[in-house]
């Protein structure tokens, strides 16, 4: 090789090496769309989500969005209040009793050819009046029905009865001084009237020479005397016979001759004006025809699901009664719960035979009909239905109570007949949520919306742990179902929910409760279609809560939540 | 929007952003530096001598653009099995580029440096005993170094919890370069150079988070980081908020000038042993620059950003609620955003070392063709944490008179690069061309898809003088 072959082979080999410089790498072309998916994260990706604040049980169970959830002090109660119809209680008035004139036989004091013998020397006159007895007859048909015994009868004060007795003393000059000394006429034991001693006797010292009149107002009647204290009334008729007597003495002073002029004679009739009843007093049973409208309401969201068993502690039904009417009416009845118009339950309601529900004669009356037979208000008087909770054990939508009501007939009462008497009646149907161990509470809500943004992440699996305080007196367990925006489930996406929720401890104090809620792929991007999440709540009562009320100001509240993404986080910006 | 700009401008925009001017001082074509009919060779040795005197064709003398970097397109864009067949390409960021194959092409401080230096004018001459340059020109240096712990946190997120980022910086320093050289021969063996400059500060920016610790826990993110900002300017100053008093939110100046001055020294010499071998060795730029008027600002965060969840979040808030995640999260956005916050901190004088530059070098010329020789020149860029070493072998030839030509492979911190260059020097003139860097592979938009390491310098310059 010469010295310029040389130089020209390496000449060449410096200026070409120019030319291999650049070349164009086809798979790097910027115009074309690049993958903006990105990762992060690495093998995981961890949030510290923090604490909610106390998510109060107001926020969850809200009064106003019912009808019949009801804050009693800051306690929750299922509360339906109405009124019933005022019942009208009434007995018919009966016609004026008519006594039929009282003729008393006459008595011969002395015959004239005999006066002589009965004249004393100084020319005074004594003799004594023999009992003579007549019939005083109280007979009244028609009687209302509802009086099966009289103890009373009352006379109105506007239509006086007055008994009119009449003495005629014939065969002595109307000038002589003849009296009566204590001529005891006595009246019936029924009859009432103040004029008349205890032993029903009205005694007498007054002249009778020329004739006497006398009148005794009667008051009422009085048939304490008859068997049982009381006059049966049977047929609805009023029937009653006794004796009027008369017995005495009949004296006269300075008598003589002149004045006599026959048989001395005494005649005597009694006439009573008709009795017009007002007020009866004994053993009434009028009809009492309590008609209580079915008692309708909207159940809460919470308590609608079909799984829902309520235990509760101490529901009551509570009824204010003002009763017009002096008789005390004993109620008994039926309460049915239906849903859709399907019977649910039934209940009987009735006291004991030793202690039935009695309403008192004549006032305001409470009763509280409660599953413990305690807890009412203040004055009221409590009974307890020991199947009470039965009522609701599946709430109902629509109760129906039947009230049978009766005039007490283990004693007389007063009435007054023809009036008309109300018998007003509220109800309350309350049920303070103090829970038993029986309840079961399934709660349903969705909480949704989150598609927007998660449908361009993508994970596979996403595990969200947190410490939930709780000082509701109710342990939860909680299940989830992912739904999408069709809010039908989303198959291929799992979420498991591990641990429950306990009560707050038996002084109300919070526990605290660790809660895992895992969402797993199992088909890929199924976590990208999740909208939401149907979550499924079960409540219940531990023994250690029994009975402690559920308070508006009760809360959850979620601490130290954290959030992984098992595998990372995928983002997808293409669609940005 | 905002993380999707933030791929983009981390994976392809940020990394090409290098028309920005930079930090390793341009000179000349390294590859000269074995090319006796090389005009320029006293700037990497002043105890070069020119061929012929000379003078430069203003603004043509001497042009040098030269990006390096050793991260390149390939290392955060990737080709991608797209199994909708919709995407050719993905990011670094997509779960189907393996964390150890993407981390494992990074360095420790992966940078990206640009430098532009232009010879406005430059003249050299034979006289008081030896070869003697004016050289007036500009140099523009900036640089960029993104920290591999970076992408680290950003690769393997949680599964590491405590990352340290240290030097997430950007610096970038222009001036005017006034320099006066001599090379004198000492004896057949040996001669010797130096040259003297003078500086004149245009702009310096020094942007800096010396230290950025990020620890991620299921329990609790806490991120620390503080930097700060120098900003030389000659009658610049930092524009503030008006409703945060003293946050930077830009800066400007009244006029052009002279932000600071400078000095700095160029030293070398050359050793022939021999008939064939020559020995050399140069230290250039060593200096300072004081700018007078340097804008300070820094961060102020006195403790770390921590975020351990948000506190009460309001379930069921009302429109304002302090409580409500949104307004929890704006809370959160806005301390993020104060741990980024610059403060006007007032100015002060402040010193920049230049960025000085130590090469070494060996050519033997072939017994057989002494128009042949090979080089080996090894060079050290020293600018922390821009600091970057090369090694270069070289192949010269003259095999005319009037022109001589070299190629080069060297090896940096930047990667294997393969150099040229082709010398035209009649009398009366001469004109290079050549690169250091060639870039060996592009995308479509010309681009290189390696690190990119590229570097394109040329110039006329008019000659005089008899051949020496």
């Amino acid at each position: 090789m010469t010295k310029n072959k040389l130089k020209v082979i390496l000449t060449n080999l410096f200026i070409s090496s120019f030319f291999f410089a650049s070349c164009v790498n086809q798979d790097y072309d910027l115009s074309k769309n690049i993958d903006l998916n990105i990762h992060v994260g690495g093998s995981k990706l961890a949030l510290p989500v923090g604490s909610t604040d106390s998510i109060k049980l107001n926020k969850i169970i809200k009064v106003d969005e019912s009808d019949v959830l009801h804050l009693n002090g800051g306690e929750y109660s299922l509360l339906k209040e109405d009124v019933v119809s005022p019942v009208k209680v009434s007995v018919n008035s009966v016609a004026p009793i008519n006594v039929a004139p009282i003729n008393l036989p006459i008595i011969t004091i002395g015959h004239a050819s005999a006066y002589s013998d009965l004249r004393s020397a100084s020319g005074n006159l004594s003799v004594a009046v023999p009992l003579t007895l007549g019939v005083f007859e109280l007979n009244r048909s028609g009687m209302p029905a509802e009086l099966t015994s009289i103890k009373k009868i009352g006379i109105s004060s506007s239509a006086q009865v007055k008994a009119v007795i009449k003495f005629n003393l014939t065969g002595v000059n109307p000038s002589a001084d003849v009296r009566f000394n204590n001529l005891v006429v006595t009246f019936p034991d029924f009859i009432v009237s103040n004029q008349l001693n205890v032993n029903h006797e009205l005694v007498l010292n007054d002249k009778v020479s020329g004739g006497l009149t006398k009148e005794v107002y009667i008051n009422g009647f009085s048939f304490n005397y008859e068997s049982g204290g009381a006059l049966a009334i049977k047929n609805q008729l009023l029937q009653l016979e006794k004796n009027v007597s008369i017995a005495g003495n009949i004296v006269g002073t300075n008598l003589n001759a002149s004045v006599v002029t026959g048989d001395i004679k005494l005649e005597t009739s009694i006439t009573v004006s008709p009795v017009v009843i007002s007020e009866v007093e004994g053993m009434v049973d009028p009809a009492i025809n309590v008609k209580v409208n079915p008692i309708s309401f909207s159940i809460p969201e919470f308590l609608k699901d079909e799984a829902v068993t309520m235990d509760v502690e101490n529901p009551m039904i509570r009824l204010t009664v003002n009763n017009e009417i002096d008789i005390p009416i004993i109620i008994s009845g039926v309460l049915r719960g239906y849903r859709n118009g399907v019977a649910l339950s039934q209940v009987d309601i009735k006291g004991t035979s030793a202690n039935p529900i009695r309403i008192d004669a004549a006032g305001k009356s409470v009763i509280c009909l409660s599953r413990t037979g305690q807890g009412g208000p203040a004055g009221c008087k409590n009974y307890q239905i020991a199947d009470l909770n039965k009522l609701i054990e599946k709430i109902p939508d629509q109760i129906e109570l039947v009230l049978n009501a009766d005039a007490d007939q283990s004693s007389t009462h007063k009435i007054q007949l023809g009036k008309d008497y109300y018998v007003n009646i509220d109800y309350a149907v309350e049920v303070p949520f103090k829970f038993g161990p029986g309840l079961s509470i399934a709660y349903n809500d969705t909480i949704d919306g989150f598609n927007d943004d998660i449908k361009d992440l993508d994970i596979s699996s996403l595990n969200v742990t947190t410490t939930v305080e709780n000082n509701i007196p109710l342990k939860l367990q909680m299940e989830a179902i992912p739904v999408g925006i069709d809010k039908k489930t989303i198959s291929g996406l799992s979420v498991k929910v591990t641990g429950e929720i306990a009560p707050c401890d038996n002084n109300g104090k919070t526990q605290k409760s660790p809660i895992t809620i895992e969402l797993t792929e199992a088909s890929d991007e199924a976590i990208k279609k999740l909208d939401g999440l149907l979550l499924k709540v079960t409540a219940k009562s531990p023994q250690t809560v029994n009975g402690m009320p559920l308070k508006e100001s009760q809360y959850l509240r979620l601490t130290n939540i954290r959030a992984m993404a098992i595998g990372g986080l995928n983002l997808d910006l293409n669609k940005k | 929007m905002k993380s999707r700009k933030l791929i983009v401008l981390i994976s392809i925009l940020t990394f090409y952003s290098g028309v920005l001017p930079v930090s390793i001082s341009a000179q000349t074509l390294r590859s000269s530096y074995f090319l006796e009919g090389s005009t320029y060779r006293h700037q990497l040795n002043p105890a070069f001598m020119g061929e012929r005197n000379y003078i430069s064709i203003p603004a043509l003398g001497n042009i040098n653009l030269e990006t390096t970097s050793n991260v390149g397109l390939s290392d955060f864009v990737y080709k991608y099995n797209d199994p909708t067949g919709k995407y050719d390409l993905t990011t670094f960021m997509s779960s189907s580029v393996d964390r150890t194959e993407f981390l494992g092409k990074l360095k420790t401080n992966n940078q990206i440096n640009t430098n532009i230096g232009l010879t406005l004018f430059s003249t050299g001459f034979y006289g008081l005993g030896g070869f003697n340059t004016i050289d007036v020109g500009v140099k523009s240096n900036t640089s960029f170094n993104l920290p591999y712990e970076l992408f680290n946190f950003m690769k393997t997120g949680m599964d590491q919890e405590v990352y340290h980022i240290k030097d997430f910086s950007a610096n970038s320093n222009n001036y005017l370069e006034i320099a006066l050289g001599h090379a004198h021969k000492v004896n057949d063996n040996l001669t010797i150079g130096a040259k003297l400059k003078l500086l004149i500060g245009a702009t310096n920016v020094d942007a800096k988070i010396d230290q950025m610790d990020i620890a991620l826990t299921g329990d609790k993110w806490e991120i620390m980081a503080n930097g700060t900002l120098n900003t030389a300017i000659a009658k610049g100053y930092y524009k503030t908020k008006i409703d945060n008093p003293g946050e930077i939110s830009g800066f400007d100046y009244d006029s052009p000038g002279i932000a600071g001055l400078g000095g700095a020294v160029d030293l070398g010499i050359t050793y022939q042993l021999g008939d064939h071998l020559t020995l050399s060795a140069a230290a250039l730029d060593l200096g300072y620059i004081s700018w007078s008027k340097n804008l300070k600002g820094a961060t102020r965060n006195n403790e770390p950003f921590i975020f351990d969840g948000f506190s009460n979040i309001a379930i069921d808030p009302a429109e304002g609620d302090p409580n409500s995640v949104d307004k929890q999260f704006d809370n959160i956005k806005d301390d993020l955003e104060d741990m980024t916050r610059f403060y006007d901190e007032g100015t002060s004088r402040r010193s920049t070392k230049l960025t000085s530059t130590v090469n070494l070098g060996a050519e033997y010329k072939f017994p057989f063709y002494d128009r042949l020789s090979l080089g080996l020149l090894a060079t050290t860029h020293i600018n922390k944490p821009y600091t970057w070493n090369e090694a270069t072998v070289a192949a010269s030839i003259s095999p005319l008179k009037w022109f001589d030509a070299t190629v080069n492979y060297s090896y940096s911190d930047f990667g294997p690069n393969l150099g040229w260059m082709v010398n035209f020097h009649p009398k009366g003139f001469t004109f290079f061309v050549g690169s250091d860097r060639m870039i060996t592979e592009v995308t479509p938009q010309y681009i290189p898809v390696g690190n990119m390491n590229a570097n394109l310098c040329l110039g006329f310059n008019i000659t005089f003088g008899r051949k020496r």
